[in-house]
């Protein structure tokens, strides 16, 4: 009986003690455990072109300047990106990353270099997954390096 | 004699197989729910989610409260009723076993007003609060102060004069069960309470565990089995520690 008790005495302690310790650890733990990536920002970059327009049969070229957001051509990978979002959690001061999963696609043009220009789907304020990996996934949450 | 015992034998077996049938109502959801539970819930609750660990601990100091109140509470108002100068004390007491003998929702509109006429909804204490006078743990107190013999008070009272020094040192050694009972009875009542966090608390941050947890996992139904297993282990433990105690009072109760 008395074993039994000290049996249960150290199970309660065990168990509370787990209990503090992943109060205090548990995003640390997490951490360990989550997959780090590294983030940028996109630039804003502003591109001259010289379209032509044909005005009563003269050619006049019209220079015209587009506003871009260039990212790392290694952050784009068939046309997605990855944006970080954080999010204030429920309780305490935690904010957790997500990833979510955006098509640029079609506003993607290469323009040599490793930089790509995007022209829309992510804003200039948003953080992007440096480096595009298989295993990153839409609604992932991870560690931002 | 030979049929006598075979019947008795028969009688005791059915018994048995009965009890087992009964007990397993009883253990079949908690087994269900956990086979239903993977490792990876654990990994993905307490590591993941983190609004747990402060809803863990606040449901836990809440129940501890209304645990530690009531037992208080209930051990003076049963030495008062059995050693008080109060008329009228079979009429108090079927007061109280009519109060514990009418379902929750009865009470839950009067204490509602209560509560709002005290400023007191929407804050912890509209959940400890009302739970402090419970007339079950005041009726299961009763029961074990009226056994204590007057003659130990009386012994008490030529000792000292003091009211805290006879309930601490003569009366309380000898109701420590009762107390450990009421604690244990009202902890497990206060954790897993439902209707009053949903009625006397609006904001999310106030509500214990047992009624946020669904809220809080929308489309991760899987971690309630976690939760719900979680929400066991301290009130298995406490039931485990004071196993002996639990038995006694309820066979009290019953009796």
């Amino acid at each position: 009986m008395k074993k039994k008790k000290t049996g249960i005495r150290i199970a309660a302690i065990t168990f509370f003690t787990l209990l503090l310790i992943g109060t205090f650890f548990h995003k640390k733990i997490d951490g360990l455990f989550c997959m780090k990536v590294a983030a940028v920002y996109p630039q804003e970059c502003r591109v001259e072109t010289e379209p032509v327009i044909e005005l009563d049969g003269e050619e006049i070229p019209v220079t015209t300047e587009e506003v871009y957001l260039s990212l790392p051509a290694a952050a784009v990978h068939d046309g997605m990106v990855f944006v970080l979002e954080t999010k204030k959690v429920p309780y305490g001061s935690y904010e957790a990353v997500f990833l979510r999963a955006v098509e640029v696609a079609e506003n993607a043009e290469e323009v040599g270099g490793d930089m790509v220009y995007i022209k829309d789907g992510i804003l200039r304020s948003e953080r992007v997954v440096a480096l595009f990996d298989d295993r990153l996934q839409d609604g992932m949450r991870v560690v931002e390096e | 004699m030979h049929k006598k015992h075979k019947k008795g034998r028969l009688r005791s077996v059915t018994e048995g197989v009965c009890l087992i049938l009964l007990s397993a109502v009883y253990v079949l959801p908690f087994l269900w729910m956990c086979g239903k539970i993977r490792i990876k819930d654990f990994y993905l609750l307490l590591i993941e989610e983190f609004w747990f660990y402060p809803k863990y601990w606040y449901s836990l100091g809440i129940a501890a409260a209304i645990g530690t109140g009531a037992a208080v509470l209930s051990f003076l108002a049963a030495v008062g009723l059995q050693w008080g100068n109060i008329k009228g004390k079979k009429a108090i007491l079927f007061l109280v076993l009519l109060l514990m003998l009418m379902p929750l929702q009865a009470t839950l509109l009067p204490t509602y007003i209560g509560l709002r006429d005290m400023r007191m909804l929407n804050s912890p204490f509209a959940l400890i609060l009302p739970m402090l006078c419970s007339p079950f743990a005041f009726y299961l107190m009763y029961q074990y102060v009226e056994t204590v013999p007057t003659e130990i008070v009386e012994a008490a009272r030529l000792e000292t004069s003091s009211l805290c020094k006879i309930l601490w040192h003569a009366l309380l050694p000898q109701i420590k069960g009762s107390v450990a009972a009421v604690f244990v009875f009202m902890f497990a009542e206060g954790f897993n309470m439902v209707e009053q966090p949903l009625y006397f608390v609006k904001e999310d941050v106030l509500r214990p565990l047992s009624v946020i947890a669904e809220e809080y996992i929308q489309g991760k139904e899987q971690l309630l089995y976690a939760v719900g297993v979680l929400c066991l282990i301290p009130i298995l433990l406490l039931y485990a520690v004071y196993e002996e105690e639990l038995s006694d009072g309820m066979g009290r109760l019953k009796g």
